[in-house]
Parts: C-alpha cells; structure tokens; sequence
C-alpha cells in the first residue's frame, strides 16, 4: 500500500512526530511511505491513503487546505485526520468533510517504534533536523483546567524507558515531550540511562517544580541541559518554585538557565479557583526574576480557540494584554524576561502593573517602521 | 520418559539465538539462505530511516499461514539437506540485533501476511524461567492479513520482507555499511565480477562442470551489486590450480586457486582459500584452511574449495565440519595435503623468481649504486640457478610451466641489468666524483676535517657534516652563542617573519615599497636564512633533511654536481665569515 502523510502548512517549531511514528508504524507493515509538507504540486506518488495531521485548533486552516487537496487530488484515496486539533474537534472536521475520517487520540500501534527522521530529508523546513523527540511518558497526574493534557492523554502511564535505543543514529540532543516527566515511576531510570549517554537534553513542556526533591535536582544538575523549564502556573506554586530553583542552584544549575513559563490571562469559569489577574502576572514575573531566572510568558488559549489571542478573561482588559505583548517584544529578550539588571529593577521598583510593563512611547524619530 | 513444556528452560532460546549469532552478521547470511532456498532472483537488502532499520527482501515464492507458522518453528524445517539452510532457526537469527522483527510475506493467490518479533521481550523473558511456549507466544505478535493497495496484485505478487527494526546501538557499528559489504562478499554466493577479476569465465566453466557455481541470485546491498572476491587480475600468475578432491575414489569436492604474481602474502580481500557449499562460505571471514588445518600455509594464494559430497556437513554454526562420518577424515587430509603442495609451489616460486632482488638491484642501478646491485644481482643469480622441487601433483602442472616462463623473464632482466652496469657511462661519473673531491680539497681545512668528521657518507650528506665547521667559526669570530648569533642575524635580515614551519614562500619577491617595503629586504636575508637553516641547523636535523629532501631524488651524477657546488657555497660562506671585521660604527 501507498501511504501519504501530511504535515498541514502551519507554524511550527517542531517536525511531526506522529507522522513519523506512523512512516515507522507502516513501513513495518511493508508499506510505501511518502511525506509532504503543506501543498505538494508535484507530487510523484498515488497513495492508497492520506493520514493529515494536525496541532492547535487555531491552526485549522492550514488542515482544511490539505484535506481539500489531497482529496481533490486522489479522489478515490482515503483520507484520515489525526492529531491535536483533530481530536479536539473531530466533529468539525467530519461535518465539513464527510469523507474524511478522524481519528482521535493517540495511535497505540505505532507508539513504540522509532520515529521516521529519514522522511524529513525531504522537506526543506524539517532537513536539517538533528534532535530525537521522545515521550517518556503519556498523560499527566495532574489535571489543570487550562490544560488540554488529561483530556487528551489521561492518567500517567510511562512507555518508553530504553532511552538509548530511541536516539536516532547522528542525532546530538534529546527533546523531551513528556507532560510531566517526574509524576511517572521510571524518571529515576531514564535519568540514569541520560548520564550515561552524555547526551544535550530538553524536558522541552516544562518540569513540574512540585516534584522536584534534593535526588531529582541533583541528577538534573548532573545532565547536559542547556535550558532546565518549570512552569509558574498557580500562585500557590511559589515556594515551590523558590525551593527547587534553590536546589537546583545548589546543585550547579545556572539560575540563568532555569526558564519559567508563567500563565496569564487563564479564566476558570467552572471553579473560578485559580484565575489569574495582571497583579498577580506581575507577582509571579518578580518572584521569578528575583530568583535570577527567566521568565516566560504563556498568555492561556482555550482548547478549543479556532483564532490565537481573541480570548479574553474578566479579569484582563485588551490593553493590558497588549502591553504584555509590547513589553515582550521591547524590554524581553526572544519573547522572555530574563533577569537582566534593568529590567529587573524596572520590575522590583514598579507600583503595579502598569508601572511595570508600561512603556514610555516612543520618540517620533526612534519609530521603526516595518514593511 | 514422558516431556512436557517445563522441561525446556527459556534459556534455550538465548542459546539459540544469541550463542549462535550474537554479535555479528551471520543473520544476513540466515535470511539469503531462506531467500534463495524459496528461489528467490533478487535479494535487496537495504537500510531504512538513516540505518535504523535493516530491510532483507527477496521475490521468492513468499509464505502463506501455514509456510509462515512453519517458518517460525524453532530447530524443525521442512527443508532438505539438499537447501542451503535447513536447520530451521532461520527467522530468528535476527533476534540479538534489533528491537524487534517483522516479516512481510505474500504467496501468489494468497493474502499479504505480517507478524512481528518482540525481540526486546523475548531477550527479557529469556532470562526469566518462564516456560519456553509462553516467552514465545507473549513475545510475537498474531499472524495477521494486510490490505493490498492499488497497484499490488493478489494473483501475482510474492515477496519475503525481511525488517531487523532499530538495530541496537551496541550492534550499530557491526550493522554498518562496510562491514556488511565485507561480510556478503565473502560470504553469501555472489558472482564474480566479471570486469575486474579475467579469470571469471574460466574458472565459472569449469566449476559449471561439476554443477556447482550456479548462481543466478542477483543481491544487492543498497542498490549495489555484491561480487565476490577477488577483485582484481593482474596480481596474480596467469594460469590456475584447478583440483579435485576425492575420497575412496570418490568426489567430494573441486577447488581452484590463484598464486600471486609477487613473492609475498596477498592483501585482503584478495587472499586466502575458503572451502564453499552450495555457494555459501563456511566459516564466513574465516579463512578455515589457514585457521584449522595447517598452521603454516602463507597466504599466497586465493582460492575456493567446492564441497559436492553431501557427507560433508557444516556445523550449525557453519565454522567448521562435523566430524560424523568416514568422508571428514580422509577429505581433510586432502586438504592438508594440497596445502603442502602449495606450500612446496611457493618455495619454488621465490627461488626461481627472485623479483625481490631483481627490484632492489634494478633501484640501484638507476641510482648508480653499481656496488649494491651488484650484490644483489649474484644474489638473484644464484636463486636462478639453484635446484628446488616442484610438486608433482597433476594440477600443477601447467603452473609450472607458468613460473618457469616467469623465471625465464626474470633472468633474462638479471642479464639485462646485468650489462647495464657494466656500460662505459661510468667515467662520467667518476669525473664528477673527481670534482666533488678537488673542490673538497679546496676548501678551509676546518671544513674539511668537519666533513671527513663526518664517517665515510659524509660527504653526501652535507646537512650532517659541514654543520660545526659554520658554528664553530661564528662563535670564535663573535665571541657569542650560536643561538645570540642566530637572534641577532634574525634581527638584521627580518627572519622573524619567515618561520620554516609556516606555510609562507620562502622567498618573496614584492614590488610595493613604502609600508610593505621591509619584505624587499628580506630577500638576501631569507636566502642567508635558508642556508643557515640547512648547514647550521638550528631548527634541528630533521629540518635540514626535509629541506634536503629533493636531493634524495636526483640522480647519480647530478648529486656530485650539485655537492660540488653546495660546497663552493659553504667553503664561500666560510671564509666571508673568517675574512670578516668586527662592526666599528
């Protein structure tokens, strides 16, 4: 059989994992395996099947294009949707094409076998990639009304623990995509087996610093981790923060090196326990700059958003978000805080909000303008 | 007594699989087995997603549930003796390389069929004490039917896929791609190549002869061809050893063997004499004549021994044969005793084709060392002339007749070089001898006496032998150390900026004045420098001789010629430093 995987034309930092299990998953049933990447005019290669994947439901409508496509162009092929946005919305997909199939959730199959790198040779935005993503584990313990995780994935349940034998031959660094990689019983393992391989490694969703202990610090402070993220979520996660960053720093982890994610804009309507408002942004941003790290603001999309940045919650106003936008681009770095002296003292010293992401405007003559 | 399933340990199955294959290749050469035993024409084997995968698949008749089910019974095959392999643990030869197997199987008329091993569960298990049925059912997958596609043919297509699935990192740098090159080459039963090896056709006829040779599986190895050894012609003496092996008057075997061209072993992977059956190596890389049947044999020659006697059976392990029977004996005797033959043949070969003298006196005479090929030339004579058996085997014969046309070659060179050394071209010669000597008799006599210092070569050597003759009158002429003299003329001539180990010209000639005027003066000083740098070698003798190294090259009489005027130069050198005044601004 022909199988054709398509990665739909939207913005992303990394290449289709699914996809590539699946090229794995089929080329062990003997089947051919073609990859494209958005819309292939030219595309030497009649499919049986057409598997489209997708991410964030914002992203939607780089995936229609391909359905409408390839379904235009192989008529008498099948047509299957996977991924994110698929599994969130399958019904939006069905309605607006009713000969498409949907598939939701994981592919249990193809889960073991070693992602296809080789298929991203040929496609120009992916050739040059040289990292091996991995889930150590699926699912999370926690469940986080603004996250798409327990949803998706559900309960903890560990799968790969031979970390060596997913390393794809030539690949320097190891990213991680495990939702939380500490709530799964073999982190301690897959931390051994790490040192041993002398590898760069990303926990690339973040470490949950509520489990971090004096062993977990240790072992991390002892791998080659060139950015260790946490994540700033609830305003009770303080002394977590501070004490596992402490740890970490004694251990020899560089503050500078800790990134911390911090939500804002999140607006629980069900249990209205954890909403957050710019005062408490701005608590959070100086607890983490005071602690000498980087701050990173992750403003919350609902699951379900079909456009990015229209959310707002009830206790934001448009301007302040936009301000937080403005001071990401002008006084951050890469859309970070880092605890640069200035701006922590802009921040340590600020009144309040506005104070503290305000900016002053801009002189005529400093305007740049982009074309 | 009655067996039931605890009675077979889970060991046995590591046993199986990784006793008999850990570590190596011999699972490709399981999987060809299989391959051209369900006469297979095409076997490609190919790696998959960077070297991750190894993908063996051949255009057999493929498997239907039944084959397939059979396929993977553990030490029962349907296959005869007569198949190439029939020992029946074919398919899970792979288990100790890979995370897993799959096999993708599709008879004519028959569904396309897939199973995988969960070799990574059943190494696991292995070491548990689980029951042997169980490990084996809990670590393959059911049997199961897969759709065709499109362009896939229900009536026609057939096929055995064959996927090692994530090469285990440890075996990655056995899975790779020169070593599996090697491996099939010498191993598997490929052709030979018929532009690079002359002897193809000859030596295919005759094998052909005795039915044997008859490949007409094409493998290839991504996308390449595989041939077997040799790979080239021109080494070798132009006729061939062709023998048959009998036991009780019986053939058990037919072999052929090439002799180098040249009195020494071969290179690989054109050496060795490996015994065949059914086209398969035993032994794989091992070369078994040399390893365990004589000691002694020197590997000059390349060559194949046939096994035709079905009596002749390999281990399981295919290094070595079973000692079962009255034919092993009695055939490995005859093996010894070729290679005795052979041995004797080498003997003869050296004497009556000294190549190596006839090389060396031939290096000599172009170099005008009249002396030393002279030597060897009497050397290579007398081996000529001396009297050594030859074996007197039947299938000798002609290679005799080969070698002698060879020694007769070789000696009518010994006359040749012979009566060039005796040519008058040698008064030239020894003029230019002459002049080197008087104008070594001219010069300073502190030179002189450093030169003859310098043992009997000296003289040809000038970069060892004028050396303290220099230093030693700088440093009685300026009262200082050579190395302040060499700091000071540094400073005088600029060669600060010509360092010998730089990759910089030695000499530079620039046209632009003002700012990069300074190189201009460089010019007599780097000539002073190099000079310097080759008599007084300050930078070590190494440097002198590698500056020298060009003089290694030239001929006889242009060395005189060129020593000559070295030591014009050095005996000029000698007295402007002696004739010289102390600076009096």
């Amino acid at each position: 059989m022909n199988i054709l995987l398509v990665e739909p034309d939207y913005y992303s930092k990394f290449p289709p994992l699914g996809l590539m299990k699946l090229a794995s998953f089929h080329r062990s049933r003997g089947n051919n395996i073609k990859f494209v990447r958005g819309i292939d005019n030219d595309l030497n290669f009649h499919p049986d099947k057409i598997l489209i994947t997708s991410l964030f439901t914002y992203a939607w409508a780089p995936v229609h294009k391909a359905i409408e496509f390839y379904h235009n162009r192989f008529p008498d092929s099948n047509v299957e949707v996977g991924g994110i946005y698929a599994s969130i919305m399958p019904d939006r997909i069905r309605s607006t094409y009713p000969y498409a199939g949907v598939h939701i959730g994981l592919y249990d199959l193809a889960e073991y076998y070693m992602p296809a790198y080789d298929i991203l040779l040929n496609v120009k935005k992916w050739e040059n990639w040289d990292a091996s993503i991995i889930f150590s584990s699926r699912g999370c313990i926690r469940k986080c009304p603004f996250c798409v995780v327990p949803k998706l994935e559900g309960m903890i349940r560990p799968c790969i623990t031979d970390i060596q034998n997913y390393v794809y031959p030539g690949h320097k660094r190891i990213i991680f995509w495990d939702n939380n990689f500490f709530a799964s019983p073999n982190w301690k393992k897959v931390l051994q087996d790490l040192n041993d391989l002398g590898i760069k490694v990303d926990f690339n969703q973040g470490l949950d610093a509520r489990l971090i202990d004096d062993e977990k610090a240790r072992m991390l402070a002892d791998l080659k981790i060139p950015m260790l993220r946490m994540a700033y979520d609830y305003v009770g996660d303080k002394n977590s923060i501070m004490d596992s960053v402490e740890l970490l720093s004694d251990y020899g982890v560089r503050r500078r090196n800790i990134f911390i994610y911090t939500l804002y804009n999140f607006y629980d309507s069900v249990n209205r326990l954890y909403n957050d408002t710019p005062e408490i942004f701005l608590m959070k941003i100086r607890t983490i700059l005071q602690l000498g790290c980087v701050a990173y603001p992750m403003r919350f999309e609902p699951n379900s958003s079909l456009k990015k940045n229209q959310f707002i919650s009830p206790n934001w106003t448009k301007e302040q978000l936009e301000m937080i936008a403005d001071a990401r681009r002008v006084i951050g770095f890469g859309g970070a805080f880092p605890p640069y002296e200035g701006l922590v003292k802009k921040i340590n010293n600020s009144m309040g909000f506005h104070d503290a992401f305000g900016l002053r405007p801009l002189k005529e003559s400093a305007v740049i303008t982009h074309s | 007594m009655q067996f039931t399933n605890e009675f077979i340990g889970s060991r046995l199955i590591e046993t199986i699989t990784s006793g008999l294959y850990d570590g190596n290749l011999n699972c490709l050469r399981e999987y060809i087995q299989n391959a051209i035993d369900s006469n297979a024409e095409n076997i490609s084997i190919y790696f998959e997603n960077g070297g991750n995968d190894l993908i063996i698949k051949d255009d057999g008749d493929g498997m239907d549930r039944e084959d397939l089910k059979n396929a993977l019974r553990i030490g029962v095959s349907n296959k005869s003796v007569d198949n190439v392999g029939w020992r029946g643990i074919g398919i899970w030869s792979g288990v100790s390389a890979s995370k897993s197997i799959a096999i993708i199987t599709k008879k004519r008329n028959d569904n396309k069929l897939w199973i995988e091993i969960n070799n990574e569960k059943l190494r696991s298990e292995s070491r548990s004490n689980k029951p042997v049925l169980s490990i084996l059912s809990s670590s393959t997958s059911d049997i199961e039917d897969q759709p065709l596609g499109k362009n896939e043919s229900y009536e026609n297509d057939h096929y055995t896929m064959i996927r090692l699935e994530s090469i285990l990192p440890p075996q990655r740098n056995i899975f790779n791609e020169k070593k599996i090159i090697k491996f099939l080459s010498r191993v598997v039963p490929a052709p030979f190549n018929e532009n690079r090896f002359s002897f193809a056709k000859e030596i295919n006829d005759w094998l052909n002869k005795y039915k044997i040779s008859n490949i007409k599986t094409n493998i290839t190895f991504q996308d390449e061809k595989i041939y077997r050894p040799p790979f080239e012609s021109d080494i070798f003496l132009k006729d061939i050893i062709k023998k048959e092996f009998k036991v009780k008057e019986e053939l058990v075997a037919v072999g052929w063997a090439l002799s180098n061209m040249e009195n020494k072993a071969l290179q690989e992977p054109n050496r060795g004499i490996y015994f065949k059956k059914k086209g398969f190596t035993l032994g794989d890389d091992e070369n078994l004549v040399r390893n365990q049947y004589t000691g002694t044999y020197h590997p000059w020659q390349y060559g194949e021994i046939h096994i035709i006697s079905p009596e002749l059976i390999e281990t399981a392990a295919r290094n070595s044969l079973e000692y079962n029977n009255q034919t092993v004996g009695p055939f490995l005797e005859e093996i010894s005793e070729f290679v005795r033959l052979l041995e004797q043949q080498n003997h003869y070969k050296s004497n009556k084709n000294p190549l190596n003298q006839i090389v060396r006196s031939q290096k000599y005479v172009d170099s005008g060392d009249i002396k030393l090929a002279k030597k060897q030339l009497t050397k290579a004579k007398s081996q000529l002339e001396a009297k050594r058996g030859f074996p007197t085997d039947s299938s000798f014969k002609e290679m005799k007749a080969t070698i002698d046309k060879e020694s007769e070659r070789n000696r009518k060179t010994v006359e040749d070089l012979n009566a060039r050394i005796s040519q008058p071209n040698q008064d030239l010669l020894k003029k230019k001898k002459d002049e080197l000597d008087s104008i070594i008799n001219g010069l300073p006599t502190d030179v002189k006496n450093s030169i003859k210092r310098a043992s009997s070569k000296g003289r040809m050597h000038p970069e060892m032998s004028v050396t303290d003759s220099i230093v030693d009158i700088l440093k009685r002429k300026t009262g200082l150390q050579i190395n302040e003299v060499r700091d000071l003329s540094k400073e005088a001539y600029g060669w600060s900026s010509v360092n010998p180990s730089n990759k910089d010209p030695l000499i530079i000639f620039d046209k632009r004045t003002d700012k990069h005027s300074r190189n201009r003066n460089l010019r007599l000083g780097v000539m002073i420098y190099a000079i310097h740098d080759i008599l007084v070698n300050s930078y070590k003798h190494e440097k002198g001789a590698e500056a020298l190294g060009w003089f290694e090259d030239v001929n006889e009489e242009e060395k005189y010629e060129i020593l000559a005027e070295m030591y014009g130069a050095i005996g000029l050198i000698y007295r402007l430093i002696e004739k010289s005044e102390k600076y009096k601004p």
